[in-house]
């Protein structure tokens, strides 16, 4: 069975899948080769995800979510209509879409998807990830970086033996990897990055811009007129991709706001330059990453092979020169920045699911690439005076196993809080923490003499399992996550059924909406056959058809929503009754 | 691991970096579980495969551990293994590590802090970092922390090398960062890391500083300097808490013969305090 591969996006997600030997990008619904990420939430309670979302976000903007991937891993919620959403399930709502396209372009349904992160990302947020995907129906057989993945793409036409530097700049997130390609695998020497750095920041000071731009020439403040900022924000995207191409474009919204003397226009022209000024801050801000991914491998810029640009953001001319100035080195343009992220996890897919099947009918066997990928940030565990000690390393590869004994400090102690973060601050406050791991039961003795032996697990997914043993008893101790952001099971199951209630939801409003368009098509089919052949027809089927057509049109006249269950029956009959009555007359 | 990394990875003691990574690779291939999901004991293998590589690739990473453990074995816990923390230039050792409670001593890391960090009554926790205790035993209080560190020209020193010296003592750290960060991966030795802390370090970048100065350290331990600068760099990096408001941690049970592996979970000290073994 196919394995999807699906980035998921900060703004726009892209899902492919290896047909033959080759990774091939699914066409969504909408005819495009990506989905923006968003999601929407109608007057009447529709859900709406992708382009439909997107295009009525200026007239909707209470009940538009853009840019869920920001929030992933923490306890943000979206409120609507009295339901708080999770980021994990607005995402799976986004995955349910994508998934869905998948199955429509394959002619197949699809269960097992390999779904990209930023590599920086910590452990949270990928958990985070893997649940969505998890809600969406879907069988995560990896969460893999984003970086490694382009490299992946690239790597499968690339194989001769060199250093890469892959410069993923997203909507929302940075990263950048120093990957090692040779002998049929792909081996990440350093990731680092920033989570909050993207096209978004661009759109943001652009939109600044051209509010202040507003002001000035109006004297209207609109930055409280949600309506009127989201306009804005949406040109201001679209004059930032013109500028990708051109020295300088015009912002042209008409009726943006109602002044003391009738309808407010915005006009303002902004040129490459003035964009550059804008955003030079966010340029420059991608500086240190690549230099402490350069750093992390040990190498120098000029023992790279080749310097990949991967994510939408990459395409601004200012970005590509500052790429280059950093590395000495002209920018790869082997590769679809918004489209090779995809392609990557399509070809890990298929590479598991080949080792799975054992057959390897898609490449030959052995002609895989296998992916070695790394830790991104530190694991420690606070020790005294709030000190965060390193237990694994950055840029660890995976996977990766690593055990410690320790002992108690004071006497008679019967249990001990672990304290578990991920992050490089030396201190365990500026980390992010991880899970606080309980470890009780610990047999009355003077301080020293209790071996409590602590094993962190990193599996191939980047996600880490810790568990203890107390030596002295042999007893394997329980230990429980008690962070409040995590997803438990039961939280997962519950999302699952939401979502699969709403699918069923959502057929049945599709089925009743098919069945209307159906029913509707009859009757107006009805009333041609009675006025063109009516006086032909036998009475009593004439008689017949009358009736059976005037008490479908007497359901059709009622509103959907006030359809109560045993109309909907007997507008099913009524149907089936002039259906009949047609045929007869 | 009790297993010699070459044996894991099949290759001889002497075999040449690229011969190591080629086996590594050829490892990898036929034990990741990527490509044997039905092998549950293949993660494992992979487990002990990239730590082999990891053993043979970063020598110094293991060395702290492996001294560790090999006193840990050994029938007396604690004592057989000061040998391989012990600091450069180590004035006093491990015997008074609070003998010299003036602040007077060189050899106690709490000499900067002024008065007796154990006395009675609010006392300052001021060296928070106890891997930094074994290692920069001898060298504490030596400089005032964020003080700018002038390292010295050395006549091993390659050309490039000279200049970012130069360029770090006229405070021109971007100038220096931008020349060692130029120089290639089989030029970068525990001097190289050295020079790139004290330049990070200028610039700003306290993160990075903190792991290329432990990197030189692990790389060449006996290095005064180094072990000077690790010193700076983490003094800035410590709090100063007072005792019994925030931390309730008390002189009371803490042994200061055991202190040096002390591995405290848990922001409750009271309660929760582990000691390595």
């Amino acid at each position: 069975m196919t394995v999807i591969g699906i980035d998921l996006g900060t703004t726009n997600s892209c899902v492919a899948a290896v047909q033959g030997t080759q990774p091939e990008v699914v066409v969504n619904a909408e005819g495009e080769r990506t989905t923006p990420s968003v999601v929407a939430f109608s007057k009447e309670g529709e859900r709406l995800v992708g382009a439909v979302a997107q295009r009525q976000a200026a007239m909707n903007p209470q009940r538009t979510i853009a840019s869920v991937k920001r929030h992933m891993g923490t306890d943000w919620r979206a409120n609507i209509d009295g339901k708080a959403f999770s980021p994990q399930e607005l995402s799976a709502m986004i995955l349910r879409k994508l998934r869905k396209d998948a199955e429509a372009y394959l002619n197949q349904s699809v269960t097992d998807a390999v779904i990209t992160v930023p590599a920086y990302f910590n452990d949270m947020q990928r958990q985070a990830t893997k649940d969505a995907g998890t809600i969406a129906g879907l069988n995560v057989l990896r969460i893999i970086n984003e970086p490694t993945a382009a490299a992946l793409a690239y790597g499968l036409d690339h194989g001769d033996p060199q250093m890469v530097m892959v410069y993923d700049l997203g909507g929302g997130t940075f990263d950048v990897s120093i990957i090692e390609i040779g002998d049929n695998v792909i081996e990440v020497l350093a990731t680092a990055g920033n989570n909050h750095l993207g096209g978004d920041d661009f759109d943001a000071r652009l939109t600044d811009h051209l509010l202040a731009a507003f002001k000035r020439q109006t004297g209207v403040d609109l930055s409280r007129d949600q309506m009127a900022v989201t306009r804005v924000r949406e040109a201001a995207q679209t004059a930032k991709r013109e500028l990708s191409s051109m020295e300088s474009t015009t912002v042209n919204l008409p009726f943006l706001a109602q002044g003391p003397s009738g309808p407010l226009h915005l006009e303002e022209t902004v040129t490459r330059a003035t964009f550059n000024q804008l955003t030079r801050d966010l340029v420059e801000a991608t500086s240190a990453p690549v230099q402490q991914a350069l750093n992390d491998a040990g190498i120098a810029a000029s023992e790279l092979g080749s310097v990949l640009l991967v994510g939408g953001s990459t395409r601004i001319p200012a970005v590509q020169e500052h790429v280059q100035r950093l590395t000495g080195k002209r920018p790869s343009s082997n590769v679809n920045p918004d489209e090779c992220v995809a392609q990557g996890a399509a070809i890990q897919g298929s590479t598991l699911a080949n080792a799975a099947s054992g057959s390897g009918s898609m490449m030959p066997r052995g002609g895989e690439l296998l992916l070695l990928d790394v830790v991104p940030m530190s694991f420690s565990i606070e020790t005294v005076g709030g000190v965060a000690t390193r237990v694994i390393d950055r840029n660890t590869t995976l996977p990766i196993h690593y055990e410690q004994v320790f002992t108690t400090a004071a006497a008679f102690q019967t249990k001990v809080e672990v304290h578990v973060l991920q992050g490089e601050r030396p201190m365990a406050r500026d980390n992010k923490t991880i899970g606080k791991f309980q470890l009780k039961g610990i047999k009355r003795a003077p301080a020293g003499v209790p071996q409590i032996n602590v094993s962190f697990d990193i599996d191939a997914n980047g996600i880490l399992t810790v568990s203890a043993k107390d030596l002295g008893t042999g007893n394997e101790q329980s230990i429980t996550i008690t962070d409040s952001e995590r997803m438990s099971d039961e939280e997962i199951q519950a999302a699952i059924r939401d979502a699969e209630q709403y699918a069923a939801e959502d057929a049945a409003r599709r089925n009743a909406f098919a069945q209307r368009d159906e029913a509707q098509r009859l009757s107006n089919e009805a009333e041609g056959a009675l006025r063109e052949r009516g006086k032909h027809m036998e009475k009593d089927a004439k008689k017949a058809l009358k009736a059976a057509k005037a008490s479908v049109d007497r359901y059709l006249m009622k509103k959907p929503e006030k359809m109560k269950p045993e109309d909907e029956t007997a507008f099913a009959q009524a149907v089936e009754q002039l259906k009949d009555a047609l045929a007869k007359a | 691991m009790t297993e010699n990394p070459y044996d894991i990875l099949g290759v001889s003691r002497d075999a040449s970096m690229d011969e190591v990574k080629k086996a590594y690779r050829k490892k990898a291939r036929e034990n990741h579980p990527d490509l044997n999901p039905d092998d549950p004991s293949a993660a494992e293998r992979m487990n002990k495969i990239n730590e082999a590589y990891d053993r043979i690739t970063n020598p110094d990473k293991y060395a702290k551990e492996d001294a560790r453990r090999r006193a840990a074995s050994g029938g007396a816990p604690y004592a057989p293994g000061y040998g391989g923390y012990g600091g450069a230039g180590g004035a006093s050792g491990w015997g008074s590590p609070y003998g010299g409670a003036g602040g007077a001593d060189a050899g106690s890391p709490y000499g900067g802090a002024g008065g007796n960090p154990y006395g009675q009554g609010g006392y300052q926790w001021t060296e928070v970092n106890w891997e930094d205790i074994f290692g920069g035993w001898g060298v504490g209080g030596a400089s005032a922390a964020g003080a700018a560190i002038h390292p010295e020209p050395s006549a091993a020193d390659s050309p490039e090398v000279r200049q970012a010296v130069s360029f770090i003592n006229a405070n021109n750290f971007t100038a220096a960062l931008g020349i060692l960060n130029n120089i290639t991966s089989h030029n970068r030795n525990a001097r190289w890391y050295y020079l790139s802390a004290i330049a990070n370090n200028g610039a700003g970048n306290t993160v990075t500083a903190l792991d290329n100065i432990r990197r030189a350290r692990r790389m060449d331990p006996s290095n005064a300097d180094y072990a000077r600068a690790e010193q700076s760099f983490t003094r800035r990096a410590q709090t100063y808490e007072q005792e019994s408001t925030t931390r309730g941690f008390s002189t009371g049970f803490i042994d200061p013969t055991t202190l040096c592996c002390c591995l405290c979970f848990g922001p409750t000290l009271c309660q929760p305090l582990l000691f390595c073994l």
